[in-house]
């Protein structure tokens, strides 16, 4: 029977389904007998879905700065305006 | 903002006629999203609005070579993980501390050294207010810089393990065995608000 060690070390191959079919059935065996996993997984889980959400929430895409614009703008006229006066 | 994907093949037709009302489209339409990125993973305000005017400047550099197979907000968004990783990467480095206590511990029998609970019930507190918020993304500082990165750029900015190891300049079995470790350490803790203990 898969361990609890083994259980772990294929906890993002089990979320991205990407075990194969004899492993699957493995890892569902042992999850079946053992809650401690049961609750490590749920909890992995979580944290996956807690770390997206906390970075995300406060950090939407913003207004950007009128001037930062200016200044973005203005980095492509001089690029352009050096690139001019390379070809002379 | 998404851009429709007619207009979308008008803008990159103008931008590569070298149009400057293009270039200010792209830059108005795209720059916040940037921006954000840049703050996600530089964690420094002024250094993410200069990340973000080199991932311009970068992207106006190439927007003739680009293919157009992805859409231009995507491609702009790479370039800005890749600019924001530069910016990282001339910062002076700290010696990396050691993962290893945040990872969980095992028995002789490959059983867990703790039993852990069941908080995932809960987690969605963690969430719910600007203050545990951050007091997650506090929990993802508190990883060294190189699993801190991992994790942002797969679980984050949802970049796929080929697209994080290239940018990245390692394997892709490096940025597996980093983003797992981050995973693992990143879940203990945050289980240390909920009252359980690091397993070493």
């Amino acid at each position: 029977m898969m361990s609890c060690r083994e259980v772990y070390g294929f906890l993002d191959e089990f979320l991205e389904s990407r075990l194969d079919d004899l492993t699957k059935v493995a890892f569902a065996a042992h999850l079946l007998l053992c809650p401690a996993c049961r609750n490590y997984l749920a909890t992995y889980r979580a944290t996956l879905l807690a770390a997206r959400e906390a970075e995300w929430a406060d950090c939407p895409p913003t207004e950007i700065p009128e001037e930062l614009i200016a200044a973005i703008l203005a980095s492509r006229t001089a690029a352009v305006q050096n690139a001019g006066d390379h070809q002379c | 903002m998404a851009v429709p994907l007619v207009q979308e093949a008008e803008l990159l037709a103008a931008l590569r006629a070298g149009q400057e009302v293009a270039f200010e489209t792209l830059v108005r339409t795209h720059s916040g999203q940037m921006l954000s990125v840049c703050r996600r993973i530089l964690r420094n305000e002024e250094e993410a609005k200069d990340a973000v005017q080199e991932a311009f400047v970068s992207a106006f550099r190439g927007i003739q070579t680009f293919a157009g197979t992805a859409r231009l907000g995507t491609w702009l968004h790479r370039i800005a993980v890749n600019a924001s990783l530069m910016k990282l990467r001339s910062r002076k480095r700290r010696p990396e501390e050691s993962i290893d206590d945040l990872l969980p511990g095992f028995q002789e029998d490959g059983h867990a050294r703790i039993q852990p609970r069941d908080w995932s019930p809960s987690a969605p507190q963690l969430v719910e207010t600007r203050e545990t918020r951050e007091f997650v993304r506090g929990c993802i500082d508190q990883l060294p810089e190189t699993y801190r990165v991992v994790l942002l750029l797969r679980d984050i900015e949802e970049l796929d393990t080929a697209e994080a190891a290239e940018v990245l300049g390692v394997s892709d079995g490096v940025v597996k065995v980093r983003l797992h470790r981050a995973r693992h350490a990143l879940r203990t803790l945050l289980a240390a608000r909920f009252g359980e203990r690091a397993s070493s």
